[in-house]
This record gives C-alpha cells, structure tokens and sequence, in this order.
C-alpha cells in the first residue's frame, strides 16, 4: 500500500471514503455507518485495514445485501477510480480486481493538488461574503458577487465538503461575560498526548488545542463563566497522569477573535463528557464552579 | 372465482401492498433507522405478508407470476432458482416510473420491493419447513431485482440476529 503524502490521504483513507460514499449512495448515510460499525465491531476490521481486508468486506457485503452487494461494489469502486484519477468502466470484476488496478495505475492526490485547496477569486468573494453574514441566502450572495445560484451553490458546497469552509454559530464571549485562559500542559509521551487530546477535544470549555512541538508540547486556550470556574477546570487538568501544567495566563475576553464556536448542551445530563459528576464534585458544592455546561445541575449562562 | 375477478384482486392487492410499503415503510425509515425497518420488512414476510395472497393458495408460483404479468402492472417478471436462492426480477413495473412512480425518489437499495415479499410469502407458504430471507432489492429506474433464500430455521434466525445486531451498530 502507499504510504501517507505529507498533507495527504493513504490508499486506504480514499477506499474508506469511498466505500463510505458508495454506500450512502447506494443506501443511506446512517445505513453506511450502521454497516461500517458492523464491520468494525463483529468483523474486526479496523478503518485502517479495509484495503487488505477487501475480501472480507465483499463477503459481507454478499451477506447482507444479496444480489445487491455487487451494485455496491461497482458504486464503491467507481468512487474508488475517480479518486485516484482513473475512469471507471465497468467489467464485471470483483472488488478486490478494481483495488489492485486502482492502486497500480492510480495517483494519490496530495493536499496542495486538489482542486477544493485551492481558493479563487469567486471562492474568496463567496467567502467575503458570507463572512459579514453567514446568513443570507445563496440568492443574495449571487447578487452580491455576480456569481449564479448554482455556482454559489456548488462552490460552497465544495469548500464545505472539502473542510475549507465551516459555517457555524459562534457566540460571543465577551458579551457573556466569560473569562478566559493560556495554558501549556506538557504531555509525556505520546501515550499521554493522545489521552490529554481525547479529553480535552470533548471539554466544552477547550476553545483551542495546538501542538507547538516544544517541551509544553499542548497549549490551550479555555474559556470560563468566571475566573473561579476556569481555575477549578484548570486544577481538574493537574490530576491527567503523565501531564504537567507549565504556564497559566488568565485574562478577560479576546480583544479578538470576540466570538467562539462553544460547545451548547440543550439536553442537560447527569455526567459531564470528561466522565466527572458536578454533583459530587467539591468545587461544585462549594460554589467555587458552575458546573459543566452539560450537566443538568449546571449553574451558569449556557 | 373467474379469471377475470382474480386478476382484478391480484391489481388491488398489488396497490394495497405498495401503498403499505411505501407509506409505511418508507416514512417508517425516515423516523427510524434503514436496517431496523428492514429488520420489520423481513419479519413480515413469514406472517403478515403471506395473509395478502392466501386466496391464492392452489396455485403455484408460475401461476402467481402469469397473473401478475396478466394485471398489466409489471413486465418482464422472472424468478430464477439456483437450489434454495431464488432471483426475481421485475423488468418493468408501472409503480416505479411515470409522474406517480416511487423509484427516482428511493435509493439504490432499498427495503425489499412489495411485490419480491409477495412472492417470498407464496414461496414460505409452499416451503413449510422452510424459512424465507428477502434480501433489501436493488431499485432500478422501471424495475427491481431481489435475492430470496429459502433457508433453515436456525439459519434464519442466525441472520436475522446479524440483521439486528448491524441495526444497532451505531459508530
């Protein structure tokens, strides 16, 4: 198999996708991920061995939609072609026969080649755009730019497809009164790093996560209801084994950016996502912390 | 009962089973999740489904697809039998196309077609000992194709628990 460009995909990264994609297309989107779990779960196929395990995969596909599993399989594998700049026709060949010639024969695009990487004038005006207002309509930003619907439309749906461009609700910290805080946290080992990454990714508090390849190689950016709140999430950090806190700066809102995607929790729970219970913690019952924003004793704005 | 008459149940019963199935199923599908109505749709063909054809119970299953080729509804029916898997292909079906035809507006594959579990209840009721497994049909622009296994007992309920346990992998 290839190995990974540098900013690239893997030959396997683009069957994934395009075994994901061929069986939305041919299904639907959450009968490809019930199937793709199925895989996963009761098959052991890991996402990073679909490749070789192709013929597993065709098995499955044979038990579970019959007849069917071959229009998958063709759908999958023209997918596959397109992907790796290969026209696709059809020759009546297994899955595992497409693979090989598509891997042979194909060219794994790198990151910089894609056409969606690449930003035009109409995509910057769309942006433009869009960026005084992401709400107006693709007819106003059609007449804004002189751009068609239809252009606007698949333009977009490009970037947005392609990860360029996300267009979310981000509310704005400094009118919630919130404060925030710099942190560097020096993980040991990449053991560390990526338990430290898979907490702090679901904390709704982290609003930025970088990587700085120095000895405090993760540095956060938090936000809090008040400072007592942020300090209290802050001293939960001390407790993730392996993991030193190296610098704290706490300050008011961002003179900017002012607003943030936060995370929002519109269904309270009793746990919050780290694992913790508010309920029983001692910051909490004291009054020093609001809460997390998920659980239902949540004290705070959000 | 005259000719005539059974070929004008076989019309109705086809129109009944296809507004079921679409108007059940399918909106079914859009609350719940694809193999979990699959997991219904198959469910009723050893039940539910086989009530609709029991007038037809004296005759065979090249009969039963004369009739329905006779309804003027569907062309080109074929049930192709390789030991106990069975192929049924409907070439063209007057449900699928025109401005009321349902299959631009489904998927590739999609739940199994009402006609393939009519049939698939007339092959349960003449295979007693047998199961039945329809397979989710591939939705063509005029026609489908579906794959049923006459199965065992045990093996059936083997894939059927596969069936559920896929509904409720959820990554």
């Amino acid at each position: 198999m290839r190995s990974a460009l540098a900013g690239g995909k893997t030959f396997n990264a683009l069957f994934l996708e395009a075994l994901r994609e061929g069986l939305s297309v041919m299904l639907d989107e959450t009968a490809a991920r019930n199937f793709l779990a199925h895989l996963e779960e009761s098959v052991s196929i890991r996402p990073d061995e679909v490749v070789e395990k192709s013929e597993v995969i065709s098995r499955e596909l044979e038990k579970v939609f019959g007849v069917g599993a071959a229009r998958i399989e063709n759908v999958v594998a023209a997918l596959l072609f397109s992907k790796v700049g290969l026209e696709f026709e059809s020759k009546g060949a297994n899955l595992g026969d497409y693979i090989q010639y598509a891997r042979i024969h194909g060219s794994i695009p790198t990151k910089a080649e894609g056409p969606a990487t690449r930003l035009d004038a109409i995509d910057m005006q769309i942006i433009d755009s869009l960026r005084r207002d992401a709400r107006k309509p693709v007819l106003q930003i059609s007449k804004e730019t002189g751009v068609s619907r239809p252009t606007v439309t698949n333009r977009l749906n490009r970037l947005i497809d392609s990860n360029i461009l996300s267009v979310n609700a981000c509310l704005n910290l400094g009118e919630l009164n919130f404060k925030t805080s710099l942190i560097a946290l020096e993980a040991k080992g990449s053991e560390a790093r990526q338990e430290l990454e898979k907490t702090l990714s679901i904390c709704p508090r982290v609003l930025m996560l970088l990587r700085p390849p120095d000895k405090a190689n993760m540095v956060i950016m938090l936000c809090g209801e008040d400072q007592n709140t942020l300090s209290s999430t802050i001293e939960t950090f001390r407790s993730i084994r392996n993991t030193d806190l190296v610098y704290i700066h706490s300050s008011d809102p961002p003179l900017f950016a002012e607003s943030f995607c936060l995370k929002v929790f519109p269904i309270k729970g009793d746990v919050a996502p780290c694992g913790k219970r508010c309920a029983d913690c001692l910051h909490f019952l004291e009054g020093q912390c609001v809460g997390c924003p998920a659980v239902a004793v949540y004290k705070g704005p959000l | 009962m005259t000719q005539e008459d059974q070929s004008k149940n076989i019309k109705c019963l086809a129109s009944i089973l296809h507004s079921v199935y679409f108007g059940t199923l399918q909106a079914l599908k859009s609350e719940k999740e694809f193999f979990d109505v699959y997991g219904v749709t198959i469910e009723s063909v050893n039940d539910t489904v086989g009530n609709y054809f029991k007038q037809l119970q004296q005759k065979d299953l090249k009969e039963i697809i004369s009739d329905l080729e006779k309804t003027g509804l569907y062309q080109g029916l074929e049930l192709r039998q390789k030991g106990d898997n069975y192929i049924f292909t409907i070439k063209k079906c007057l449900f699928a196309v025109g401005e009321g035809g349902v299959h631009s507006s489904i998927k590739g594959i999609d739940l199994p077609c009402p006609m393939a579990l009519a049939v698939a209840a007339t092959l349960s009721r003449q295979n007693p000992g047998k199961k039945i497994f329809v397979y989710p049909s591939v939705y063509e622009p005029e026609g489908t194709v579906t794959q049923i296994d006459l199965t065992t007992p045990e093996d059936y309920k083997k894939r059927f628990s596969a069936i559920k346990k896929i509904s409720r992998s959820k990554k």
